[in-house]
């Protein structure tokens, strides 16, 4: 054994005891290699001495569920009409958080509808309640989006994506988290939502701005993608303004130059 | 690192379930969550020093796996394909942390090294010290340690992960170890002094 075949011999012993035997051997015989391999063995065991990882499986496994259902209502939502899309886990819907404040929501427009039914008021009565109704699921949004917990921010983007059709005051909220949450899943959660939207040229605008800044490249990918989905110089000049940043994915510029070379 | 499931056993049914994500079942990517989070985390940990930067970096590892489902080949290997996303992720959220605050994000200690009675005091500073250097390391370094120490990989299985051959794993390993030491010492005779 040579001098310069320390490394492998010895990171071969350290690993699993698969040195060759004519390591100890050398190591007998040259100084320099001795003392080499003395102090990368004790670091090597000084390693050893960092106690195991406490995995947090509890929480790990609540954000990985509440992800993986996300991303499949939001595929289900991209192939298929709001209002024919099934519902996820329509076993045991109620059991759900978010669906429990929908059906708390739904309660509340029915004791109003109820109330009014009983005693006809004029319209304007009707506006204010509806008006109340709306200012309530609001502030649920706006409440969730604001949470410290990724998990329940993700709900507030979930939630405004379904009741931003009664309330477009929430466009913002979702344009503020896809600009600037510091969560990839929340970012990439709002991005889904507004998708939605994407014949709004405020929602058009509003993506492609966020585009070039996005550091993420799961979210650059999924902002290419929708600006593929749109025609238009604002889109084509965000995706250039990307494609210039030098530390950008590879797999985001192999996407991008696709996209460019098929035209937006 | 006991969650972790051994990484001799199961690649093939890993390979298998990937592919049946790929095809469209996603819901089987909780059979891949439940082996493999643990050593995912420990990785993410290790990596960042941040218990909390690693959780949120096992959901982003997850979510690419499945935004990428279709990069997943034929005949490739699920557990290298996952520590490829899992190295692209940290590295990702290294730039984005030097982007916002350089050099401020300080190791956070995780409740299992913290003393817990006073003979232990030794044993939890050489602890922490350790640590402490490990995040010293550059990234690279600290990640082929991390690799080869703490995942209970084979060289073969990291050099797949780094494009590199096993030689070429041995020799960064045996470097990152002699650096770790000398950050180490470093600090030592600076607690000393």
């Amino acid at each position: 054994m040579r001098c310069e075949e320390l490394s492998g011999q010895l990171m071969d012993e350290l690993m699993d005891r698969s040195g060759s035997a004519e390591l100890p051997r050398h190591l007998e015989h040259c100084s320099a290699c001795r003392e080499e391999a003395e102090q990368v063995s004790a670091t090597w065991e000084l390693l050893g001495e960092l106690p195991p990882v406490e995995i947090p499986s509890s929480a790990l496994r609540t954000r990985f569920q509440a992800a993986l259902q996300g991303y499949r209502a939001g595929q289900e939502d991209a192939s298929v009409r709001p209002s024919e899309a099934p519902q996820p886990g329509s076993g045991r819907p109620w059991g759900r958080p978010l669906l429990q404040l929908a059906a708390a929501l739904g309660l509340v427009v029915v004791g109003l509808a109820t109330g009014l039914r009983l005693a006809p008021g004029p319209g304007a009565e009707m506006g204010a309640l509806r008006g109340e109704v709306r200012s309530l699921s609001r502030m649920v949004a706006l409440s969730l989006l604001a949470e410290d917990s990724a998990s329940r921010r993700l709900q507030g983007v979930s939630y405004s994506g379904q009741v931003l059709e009664e309330d477009r005051g929430l466009l913002d909220a979702l344009i503020a988290a896809l600009q600037r949450d510091p969560s990839v899943n929340v970012r990439l959660a709002a991005a889904d939502a507004l998708a939605a939207h994407l014949d709004e040229p405020a929602v058009r605008r509003a993506l492609f701005a966020a585009l070039p800044h996005q550091s993420s490249p799961v979210v650059q990918l999924e902002l290419v993608d929708l600006a593929l989905r749109s025609d238009g110089r604002g889109a084509r000049l965000a995706v250039e303004k990307l494609a210039a940043r030098p530390d950008l994915d590879p797999e985001v510029r192999h996407r991008i130059a696709t996209v460019l070379q098929r035209g937006i | 690192m006991g969650a972790a499931a051994s990484p001799a056993t199961g690649d093939d049914h890993d390979d298998r379930v990937m592919a049946r994500v790929r095809d469209g079942d996603l819901a089987a990517l909780g059979e891949l969550f439940e082996r493999h989070h643990g050593r995912l985390y420990a990785f993410c940990l290790r990596s960042t020093g941040s218990p909390a930067a690693a959780e949120d970096l096992v959901q982003e590892v997850f979510i690419r796996l499945l935004r990428y489902r279709h990069g997943f080949r034929p005949g490739s290997r699920f557990l290298g394909w996952m520590y490829q996303t899992a190295r692209n992720t940290c590295i990702d959220h290294f730039r984005e942390r030097a982007r916002e605050a350089p050099s401020t994000e300080e190791v956070e200690p995780t409740v299992s090294e913290r003393p817990v009675a006073l003979r232990d005091l030794e044993r939890a500073e050489t602890c922490e010290r350790v640590r402490a250097a490990l995040a010293r390391l550059p990234e690279d370094r600290r990640e082929v340690l991390v690799l080869s120490r703490f995942q209970q990989l084979k060289y073969r299985q990291i050099a797949e992960i780094l494009g590199c051959s096993e030689g070429a794993v041995k020799v960064r390993v045996h470097r990152a170890v002699k650096q770790l030491r000398e950050i180490y010492l470093e600090m030592s005779e600076e607690a000393a002094s």
